[in-house]
């Protein structure tokens, strides 16, 4: 495995971005977004969010270099009355969204803050961040996003056996198992953002017992939920070895009812998932599998674990490795060294070099750089975990090499904001 | 001044222009941002992005260079890719930080000119201005470096102002060639879609400018300045229209004057108006101003409609504006424009139909890629030479 990364300009593929900060920030119940910002900056955010189906809920204040030179601050007030004055219903959050330009010039958040929240006591008021110029900090939009979510939370008095998933943006699928576990521990439900339609029902989210932290982003809210709520957090992250799946049951069972040892019996889940893996490796054979970090949170995981289950993995596609998937990534390299890792954003993508039309490719980057004609539909992890997003992963893959695919189309559905 | 949008998404800025310019070119071009302003270009306002290999990139700016001013790290991310694309030339495109840290792209383009000995050019873009002022002053700045006099050619002509933003994927700009090719004219260089740094090089052969867009204007004057080379204005829209475009192209390549083709009503004094001359407009064509002009002109010449507004969105040059054309600066003032009870019909956008208050009011969508970028791509009237008269009859049998 050839290693490491380098840092060049940045090619940005048809099939690079994610969800972005508005589509996260509409998770919100009852929430409506201002940015404050040069137009341009709002461009992909509105087309996005119309192909969402959620611009009723988005507004721009654009705003000129005169305005950026004498500081614009005094003009959003105005902006905001003007947008309650548009809405047919009055929203419980105003997010109002600055762009990177603003991380340079130094506006007064907390007293823009102060003079809407005298105003309008009903609305709670966030300032938030679209500002990829913060990227490598430890607040970059991704992360600060979830933060103004969960901050909408106010303490509770009382709390039930709920835990909450945090950093997933899509919620857990119901088949996984995790749901019984809990159950079976006397605790759940296992509740997401995504569930509530309204601000107050979402306030049930601080009454729960505990937070469970599935992807890296929601670290940082989960450490203030515990500040100001004093929920107690576990991370983690999605795994598809089903070693790390058992230990991360048994931590679980310890993070909830410490001191008990694990009972529940994992035995039809697991032997679902080796049964799905068997399967899927005997139809796929040594086909050439990549695997893509649009994907997999941890694609140097997920990697591992389907060469251990058998499969023929060459390359990874990932910009960069997370502290998180770091093992794995040197496991790889001293165990699979001819696994090549390719940095989907390299300056050198472009030239497409090395193209794999045959490969079965897991996420939707490595498809497009590799021409896969076999693409598993896979994007972040969505609603996968335990033993059941085994078993799923190997009913995509199975799905995938099936027939090829409409690449640009499910690129398009995907909605992909960089 | 701050302007506030409500229901529109913002329009395709100046540094998508630019880079759009270049992505034909072999050219290693940075757009200056963290990442968000690349996305716009490549995501929404660049039909021809996906499968292609052109090398645009983002400089992945972050907080410490750009409270540093670290152009050095800027400098050495282009150099490692010239290396491995070899292009023929280099770019670094403006964005918001770079404007509000005071970057010099022009100063730090003529820094790697001087170390790699490629040919470097640096577009203060801002991100608060439109394509068309990008895309101009791109194909300005490659013209006066490539481009020499050049004898004339006979019967070659030079089409300016071709962006995505305008043209989409190019279906009525290869309606256009076809035409041209018809009447027995070559093609020396199509600025900026489907060209060469040969055919760049060539273009002062051309002995006419054809300026299809306001971007071909502002391009089309300076080449008249520089390389005497006269320009037409407008695009041929409609059977009858069509007719008298390319008897003024024909009347400019002999008398070498330039001229704009709006269809004011002094000109044809006695041109059939169907239902009011003299009154306020009866029809609003809100899009980009030279294609506004030319379906004005065809509406005219080949439907008898003469009571036609022009609403531009993108900013109004006065030379291509008839008294009644508007200046549709931002949102609130396309939507009051819109609801005007005078009239009965309005083309544009089909992003624009949520402004209309009154739901009776005809509204026939006409997409322009500027505006609803991938999302209303099949909505693009295909409107050259007789398509024009086509899309009348679709629109007229709904």
């Amino acid at each position: 495995m050839s290693c490491c990364f380098e840092n060049t300009l940045h090619y940005s593929s048809p099939a690079h971005g994610d969800w972005g900060v508005v589509r996260i920030g509409m998770l919100a119940p009852e929430s409506v977004q201002l940015f404050v910002c040069p137009f341009a900056c709002g461009r992909h955010g509105a087309i996005g969010a119309m192909r969402q189906g959620f611009k009723n809920r988005l507004f721009y204040l654009y705003i000129s270099q005169s305005d950026i030179i004498s500081g614009y601050d005094d003009l959003i007030p105005e902006a905001v009355e003007e947008v309650f004055a548009a809405l047919p219903k009055r929203p419980r959050v105003f997010f109002i969204f600055v762009s990177c330009l603003d991380d340079l010039i130094g506006t007064d958040h907390q007293a823009l803050l102060e003079v809407l929240g005298a105003k309008h006591p009903d609305v709670v008021f966030r300032i938030c961040h679209m500002n990829p110029i913060s990227l490598g900090s430890l607040t970059p939009p991704p992360v600060s996003i979830q933060n103004n979510l969960y901050s909408l939370l106010e303490p509770s008095e009382s709390h039930d056996h709920g835990v909450n998933s945090i950093g997933n943006l899509v919620a857990l699928s119901p088949a996984s198992e995790l749901h019984d576990f809990l159950e079976a521990a006397g605790c759940g439900p296992l509740r997401h953002i995504s569930q509530y339609e309204t601000y107050d029902a979402y306030q049930e989210m601080a009454g729960s017992r505990a937070n469970l932290v599935l992807a890296p982003a929601g670290k940082y809210a989960a450490g203030q939920m515990a500040e100001k709520h004093g929920l107690p957090s576990l991370f983690l992250p999605v795994s598809y070895r089903l070693k790390e799946i058992e230990e991360g049951y048994r931590r679980l069972q310890e993070f909830l009812l410490p001191g008990q040892p694990l009972t529940f019996d994992f035995s039809r889940q697991k032997e679902e998932a080796l049964q799905a893996v068997e399967r899927v490796r005997a139809l796929v054979g040594s086909t050439s599998i990549i695997v893509d970090g649009s994907a997999a949170v941890r694609p140097f995981g997920l990697a591992r674990a389907l060469l251990e289950y058998g499969f023929s993995v060459c390359r990874i596609e990932a910009q960069e490795c997370s502290a998180i998937d770091r093992s794995d990534m040197e496991w790889l390299r001293a165990k699979h060294p001819e696994i090549e890792i390719f940095q989907p954003q390299h300056h050198k993508a472009v030239l497409f070099q090395r193209r794999l039309p045959g490969s079965i490719a897991i996420g939707v980057d490595g498809a497009y750089l590799a021409g896969s004609r076999y693409v598993v539909d896979l994007f972040n992890d969505q609603g996968m975990f335990g033993y059941y997003g085994v078993k799923k992963l190997m009913e995509l893959i199975e799905e995938a090499a099936k027939a090829p695919v409409d690449l640009e189309g499910l690129i398009n559905e995907y909605g992909l904001v960089v | 001044m701050a302007v506030l949008s409500l229901f529109l998404p913002p329009f395709s800025p100046d540094y998508s222009g630019v880079s759009a310019v270049l992505f034909d070119l072999k050219t290693v071009t940075a757009m200056h941002d963290a990442s968000g302003c690349t996305g716009n270009y490549t995501g929404y306002d660049e039909p021809r992005w996906y499968g292609s290999k052109s090398p645009v990139y983002c400089s992945g700016l972050r907080e410490i260079d750009a409270v540093l001013g670290d152009d050095e790290k800027l400098i050495q991310k282009m150099i490692g890719a010239a290396r491995d694309i070899q292009p023929d030339l280099m770019a670094l495109v403006g964005s918001p930080v770079p404007m509000v840290i005071g970057s010099d792209l022009t100063g730090v383009a003529a820094e790697l000119e001087a170390r790699t000995g490629i040919p470097s050019f640096g577009f203060d873009t801002t991100g608060t201005a439109y394509y068309d002022k990008g895309a101009a002053a791109t194909i300005l700045a490659l013209l006066e470096r490539f481009t020499e006099p050049l004898a004339i050619v006979p019967g070659s002509v030079n089409i300016l102002g071709t962006t995505p933003m305008d043209f989409g994927r190019g279906e009525n700009l290869r309606d256009l060639k076809k035409l041209l090719q018809d009447r027995g004219l070559s093609l020396t260089a199509c600025l900026a879609m489907d060209y060469s740094l040969e055919a760049l090089r060539q273009a002062a052969a051309a002995e006419i400018n054809l300026a299809v867009s306001r971007t071909g204007l502002l391009v089309a004057a300076e080449m008249e300045r520089r390389y005497d080379i006269p320009y037409l204005c407008g695009l041929p829209y409609g059977e009858k229209a069509s007719e008298e475009y390319f008897a003024a192209l024909e009347e400019a390549r002999q008398s070498r004057q330039s001229r704009i083709l709006k269809a004011p009503s002094e000109d044809f004094p006695g041109s059939p108006s169907s239902r009011n001359p003299d009154g306020p407009a009866e029809i609003l064509i809100a899009g980009e101003q030279v294609q506004s002009n030319a379906l004005r002109l065809a509406l005219q010449r080949d439907c008898g409609e003469s009571a036609v507004a022009v609403g531009c969105l993108f900013g109004l040059e006065p030379d291509l504006a008839l008294p009644q054309d508007k200046d549709l600066k931002s949102e609130q003032l396309i939507g009051r424009e819109l609801n005007r009870p005078n009239y009965r019909l309005i083309i544009a956008d089909p992003f624009l139909e949520v402004l209309l208050q009154n739901k009776e009011k005809e509204f026939w969508p006409n997409a322009q890629y500027a505006v609803s970028s991938k999302l209303a791509e099949g909505q693009t009237a295909r409107l050259t030479g007789s398509f024009f008269n086509r899309w009348i009859e679709i629109n007229r049998n709904r």
